[in-house]
This record gives C-alpha cells, sequence and structure tokens, in this order.
C-alpha cells in the first residue's frame, strides 16, 4: 500500500520531449515507473523514449488511459498547461516547473476547486512511491520499500529525509514533496489524511518552512484526528530556525510530534519515537 | 523586484489612482524646477530609498518656500538615512520626490497582497494609518480586517463597500472607496505585483480619497512579461553580489558569518544555515544555484562566494534531484582552477549522478575535504573554520 501512487499508476509528461522532461522521464522509466506517453504541442504522431507523443492531453488520456500527469514545461506556460490536464481529468497532476507567477497560480487554484483534479506542487521534486512509482525528480536511489511516509514543502530536504530513513533501515512508503510556492495544489494536511487512512504507512516524517500558517494548521489536525483514535508516530522538522520558527515548533511538538533540532538527525530522532 | 516610490506613483496613475501631483529630482536644480512646476504653497521633499519609516528617520518634510524646497534638497542628496528598515549602515539617497502638499483630515492603511491561507489577492484595511502596520497587528488585532478577492469575478463595488464600512467612510467618500479598490486590485493583477501597500491613504480637508504613499513590489517570477516594470530597477539599491548572483538567475543571500554556502533549493539553504549554527558557527552568505544551473553558472556561484572576504571556509550542501551533481563538480573544478582556492573547502554531494560527481571532485586532486552526510560536513566545516581562526 500506499498514496496517490503504485506500481499500477500510469503517467504521461507534459513537456516530453525538452530536455528536463526527458531527463525525468527516462529515469522515471528506468525505475520502473509505467510512463504511457507524452504531449509536446505540434509534435503529435511522433515517438519519444519508444513512447507515443501527444498535441493535447485529452488526445494522450483518450490513447492511454493514463491517471497521471507530470509537468516540465517552463513558467510562462505551466498554468496552461496544468490548466489543460485539469480540463481533460487527469486525477492526479503533478507539477516540478519552478518559478511560475503567483497570478497564474491564484487562477490555477480557482480552476481547481470545482474539478476533478489533485495538484501537487509546483515547484516541487514531485511523489514517489518507493519501489513501484517515481514521478517527478527525486532520485530513486536513495528510495528503500518501507513504512514511512514522508511530507515536505522543501525539495532538498524531502531527499534527506528519505535518505536518512533508508541508512536507518525503515525505508518509506510514498514521499510527497508539496512545494514551495505560495499558492499550490494540496497542503500538508491534505497529505496527512491520506497517510494516516494509509495502512502500510506505520509513521510520518513533515518537514515544513517558515512562513505561512501551513504548519500550524496541520498540527491542529493532527491534534484532531488524535482525539477521534487516529494517530501514526510523526517526527518534524522546520526549516529556517528564526522568525515564526519556534511557534511552529511548539505547535508541532503540542500535537505529539517530536521536532529535530537538526536536519542530519530525521531519520535517527524517528528511531528513537519508534522505540518509545 | 521592489521600485521607488515616485515609480509606484507613476504605475498607479495609469489605472488612474488618485496621487498627489509630484515630480522625481535627481539634483537640487532638478528639484527647484519640480517645485516652481507644482506651484505650491506646500511642498513635500521626499528622499527616494528602498526602505520604509522615512519619516521618522528625516526623509520626508513639508516646506512652505521654494528656497525651503532647496534647502532640503540639498540636506538629503547625498545624505544617509537609517530607518528600522535599512539596517544598521542606511541607505544613501540620489533621488528625490518633490510633491504637492495635501490637507490631511483622516489617515487610513490599506494593502493588497497575495494571501496563502486563501490563495487568493487579498486586501488588508485598517483605521489605523501611518503607523507600523506590523506593531498594529501584534497590538490591536481588531483594527485590521483582510478581505479575499475571487479571481473569476475581480474587485467588484461589494469590496469597496466593505473597505468604506471598515474606514467609516460615507456618501462620496464610500463612492470613492468604490472605485479606488477596483482600480488598485486592476493595478495589482495587470502588473502581477507582490505587494502594494499604501500607507497613509488619506481624506482630504477637500474630501478627496488620495494615496499619500505607495509602496510596490513585484513577484519575479512575473518580470519577464513586464518589460517596463523591469526598466524601473534601481540598481544601487541592491548588493552588488546579489546583482552577479541574478545575472545567472542564482539566489544569493549575504548574511553577516563566516561560512560562505554553496546549496540547491531553499528549504536545503535554511536547513543548512540552522546546522551550522546548531555547532556554533554562523553563514557568511548564501548561493543558491536551484535545479537548472549549468557549470558556468555553478562556477560563477562559487567565484561569488569566495569574492566574499567574510568567507573563511566553503561549504557545497548539494541534494541533487534535478540538479546533477556532476555539473556541481564540473563547476566548482573549473572555478577553483581559475581563481584559486585560499579557504577551507568541504563538498558533500548526494543524489542524482552523485558517484560521477565525487570521482570528478577526486580525480581534479583539489584540496577538497568530501563528507558522507549532511551532519558530517557541518562539522567538518565548522572544524576547519574554526581551526583557521
Amino acid at each position: 500500500m500506499s498514496v496517490l501512487i503504485d506500481k499500477n499508476t500510469k503517467v504521461i509528461c507534459q513537456g516530453f520531449t525538452g530536455k528536463n522532461g526527458t531527463f525525468h522521464s527516462e529515469a522515471a522509466i528506468a525505475y520502473g515507473t509505467k510512463m504511457v506517453g507524452g504531449t509536446s504541442p505540434g509534435k503529435g504522431g511522433s515517438y519519444h523514449l519508444n513512447l507515443p507523443v501527444f498535441d493535447t492531453v485529452a488526445e494522450a488520456k483518450e490513447k492511454t488511459g493514463c491517471d497521471a500527469s507530470v509537468i516540465y514545461v517552463p513558467p510562462a506556460g505551466a498554468a496552461d498547461a496544468i490548466c489543460e490536464s485539469i480540463q481533460a481529468e487527469i486525477p492526479l497532476i503533478v507539477c516540478i516547473t519552478e518559478g511560475i507567477p503567483v497570478a497564474d497560480m491564484v487562477k490555477v487554484k480557482r480552476a481547481l476547486s470545482s474539478s476533478r483534479s489533485r495538484l501537487i506542487g509546483p515547484n516541487c521534486p514531485g511523489v514517489m512511491t518507493a519501489g513501484e512509482c517515481k514521478i517527478g525528480i527525486m532520485p530513486g536511489s536513495i528510495f528503500k520499500a518501507g513504512s514511512v511516509g514522508i511530507v515536505s514543502r522543501s525539495g532538498t530536504l524531502t531527499y534527506e529525509a528519505v535518505f536518512q530513513t533508508t541508512r536507518e533501515g525503515l525505508g518509506q512508503t510514498t514521499a510527497v514533496g508539496i512545494g514551495g510556492d505560495p499558492v499550490k495544489g494540496t497542503e500538508f494536511i491534505d497529505v496527512l489524511e491520506m497517510f494516516l487512512a494509509d495502512k502500510a504507512t506505520e509513521s510520518i516524517v513533515m518537514i515544513g518552512e517558515i512562513g505561512g500558517a501551513a504548519e500550524e494548521d496541520a498540527a491542529q489536525f493532527l491534534k484532531d484526528e488524535a482525539k477521534r483514535g487516529r494517530k501514526k508516530p510523526m517526527v518534524g522538522f522546520i526549516a529556517g530556525g528564526k522568525g515564526d520558527a519556534e511557534s511552529k515548533i511548539a505547535a508541532m511538538e503540542s500535537a505529539g510530534i517530536k521536532v529535530s533540532p537538526s536536519p542530519a538527525r530525521l531519520g535517527k530522532t524517528l528511531v528513537e519515537v519508534l522505540k518509545r | 523586484m521592489n521600485i521607488h516610490e515616485y515609480q509606484a506613483k507613476a504605475v498607479l496613475r495609469e489605472f488612474a489612482v488618485p496621487v498627489p501631483r509630484g515630480t522625481p529630482a535627481l539634483s537640487v536644480e532638478e528639484a527647484e524646477k519640480a517645485a516652481r512646476a507644482l506651484g505650491g504653497p506646500v511642498w513635500v521633499v521626499k528622499a527616494q530609498i528602498h526602505a520604509g519609516g522615512r519619516g521618522k528617520a528625516g526623509g520626508v518634510k513639508v516646506v512652505k518656500s521654494i528656497d525651503d524646497v532647496t534647502r532640503e534638497a540639498k540636506r538629503l542628496l547625498g545624505a544617509t538615512l537609517v530607518t528600522h528598515q535599512t539596517g544598521p549602515k542606511g541607505k544613501q539617497v540620489s533621488r528625490l520626490y518633490v510633491e504637492e502638499g495635501s490637507a490631511i483630515e483622516k489617515e487610513f492603511y490599506l494593502s493588497a497582497l497575495v494571501d496563502r491561507a486563501t490563495s487568493r489577492v487579498a486586501f488588508v484595511v485598517s483605521t489605523e494609518g501611518g503607523m507600523d502596520i506590523e506593531e498594529v497587528a501584534h497590538k490591536t488585532p481588531d483594527k485590521i480586517v483582510t478581505f479575499s478577492i475571487d479571481p473569476a469575478t475581480g474587485a467588484m463595488p461589494h469590496h469597496g463597500r466593505r473597505a468604506a464600512q471598515v474606514l467609516g467612510l460615507k456618501g462620496d467618500l464610500a463612492k470613492q472607496a468604490e472605485s479606488l479598490v477596483i482600480k488598485l486590485y486592476e493595478a495589482f493583477v495587470a502588473k502581477d505585483m507582490a505587494l502594494l501597500e499604501i500607507n497613509p491613504l488619506v481624506v482630504t480637508k477637500s474630501g478627496q480619497l488620495v494615496c499619500l504613499d505607495a509602496k510596490v513590489a513585484f513577484d519575479d517570477n512575473a518580470l519577464y512579461r513586464h518589460s517596463d516594470i523591469v526598466a524601473l530597477r534601481d540598481f544601487s539599491e541592491e548588493d552588488a553580489k546579489e546583482i552577479e548572483a541574478s545575472k545567472y538567475d542564482l539566489n544569493y543571500v549575504a548574511l553577516d558569518g563566516t561560512i560562505g554556502c554553496m546549496v540547491n533549493g531553499a528549504g536545503l539553504a535554511m536547513a543548512t544555515m540552522d546546522i551550522i549554527k546548531l555547532y556554533g558557527e554562523s553563514p557568511a552568505n548564501f548561493l543558491d544555484v536551484g535545479g537548472s544551473a549549468t557549470k558556468d553558472k555553478v562556477a560563477a556561484a562559487f567565484k561569488i562566494i569566495t569574492s566574499d572576504h567574510n568567507v573563511k571556509g566553503i561549504l557545497v550542501n548539494i541534494f541533487g534531484g534535478i540538479m546533477k551533481c556532476d555539473v556541481i563538480g564540473e563547476g566548482v573544478v573549473a572555478a577553483v582552477k581559475e581563481s584559486g582556492l585560499k579557504v577551507p573547502l568541504v563538498v558533500r554531494l548526494e543524489g542524482t549522478n552523485v558517484d560521477l560527481g565525487k570521482k570528478i571532485i577526486a580525480e581534479s586532486k583539489l584540496n577538497v575535504v568530501s563528507a558522507d552526510d549532511l551532519d558530517d560536513a557541518a562539522q567538518k566545516i565548522v572544524k576547519a573554520v574554526k581551526g583557521s581562526a
């Protein structure tokens, strides 16, 4: 079990024939992800990496039956790419693109609110279920199938959490990078809900950053869920140990999350929590 | 990107937002000429720097004669203003704005920004004008009202009526508030602003709602579609190293410690800073190479870090996802070969193409300390810096 994606998830890539689309699609295929094609407007009908290229997402969905789309389109066209996938009713959209104008994301968020799609990102490393499916840019080599669910606002700190939980022998179910932009598709709470519901996920690592109130909201959500009897061992970290970090750490600790003082001790702290 | 008050007001004027008449001036002569053209009887001479709190620091003066305009212009041009936002070094004044004086009845606060909680543009309105809004939020949060705008409808008259109600405006002034909120929203969206702050928004004795001050910041991610805004950039307001970094699409942040840091990603940057502090040192700067840097960009980044004289040691901490470790390795090696290395260098590479990256650095025979993980890297660089002190 895992959340969002598994070995049966069929994935297309928007921006398929570009440099990033090509590099990371090759890595995804090598990892065993069911890549079924991609889009590149104007190149429909051709093949890339032995997979069909389509002009539109609607056509790609019709021909491949894809469940998810990963977007590597440059910032100026990224909002359009996300909205094209929303229009085509792709269930899971993962946008890796960094640097999308926030005004574009305000519109995308409005379009999402009345849609059948879930967006992860933008400006995120993607979603990865260990040993099964790699969507995005997370390095596959650091993953190991296991029991920890990881959710993070920071791309590179997602890798730290994965790397350290692998080194401690725990491994991961799914790692979700929700992205660092102020306006994004999926928040901590959405992913925490999935991890609490997922039987294979036995513990959770959550990595926040200073700014905003998403960590406080997540802490409140976890408190409420704990009252209903849903609770899993959790370790947290807040990057940028100044400003509002203290209040975020206090909120997380009060919800029963053990907050690691060092980003290098996420894995070890989780092992200690699990021993208790 | 930030701009000056006079530039912000020019942008707002394009959207028919009511702002006082004024003219920018780069010299005492230009200030005099501007004052004569405006006609008086009251003028305001305002220092143009990218920082708030100018009034308290003596950077805004109300005067009643051309002679006084001249005197204030002479005093301000070239002077250094220290406000609560400039830091202790202050900022040098090289531009002035000469404006017609306004007879003020009441002062309010109004701003627009992108609100994370609602994922929409939100307006923040308060009767407490002319004050530091963060202080107001802290002491009297009930005096601040926030409402957001649905992007599908844009700002509507009812949003303006809400603002008018909060500010206690009736009759014609309430009508003016309706129109003002709509115009400000249009300007905010059309120009991809990140922040639009009117503090104070005033009611004049003649019953007009006027934006007496204006502070505007733009979304850097959207600058590609606003060449008119990019042209307003004042390089003298920015750190020279930050300008150099921005030429290569790199993010540079100057700090006051001793360790130069090259990382990928804002979260890793902050976490690296946290762990360096945990071991008793602090970063001199941060260079975030992001996800798409080339070898040349990495080399440029490395040179920017080494050009900072406070740097007593360098930590390269890269966890490659989209960023490939071999590109980092090649860039670092190229930069060191070209400009040398006078301080200890600790490199920690992990992630995409890590083996290739480590091999490039090992084969270069450079004096590089390699580290296995974040903890190891932080300990090694702190030890190296303390040893050299």
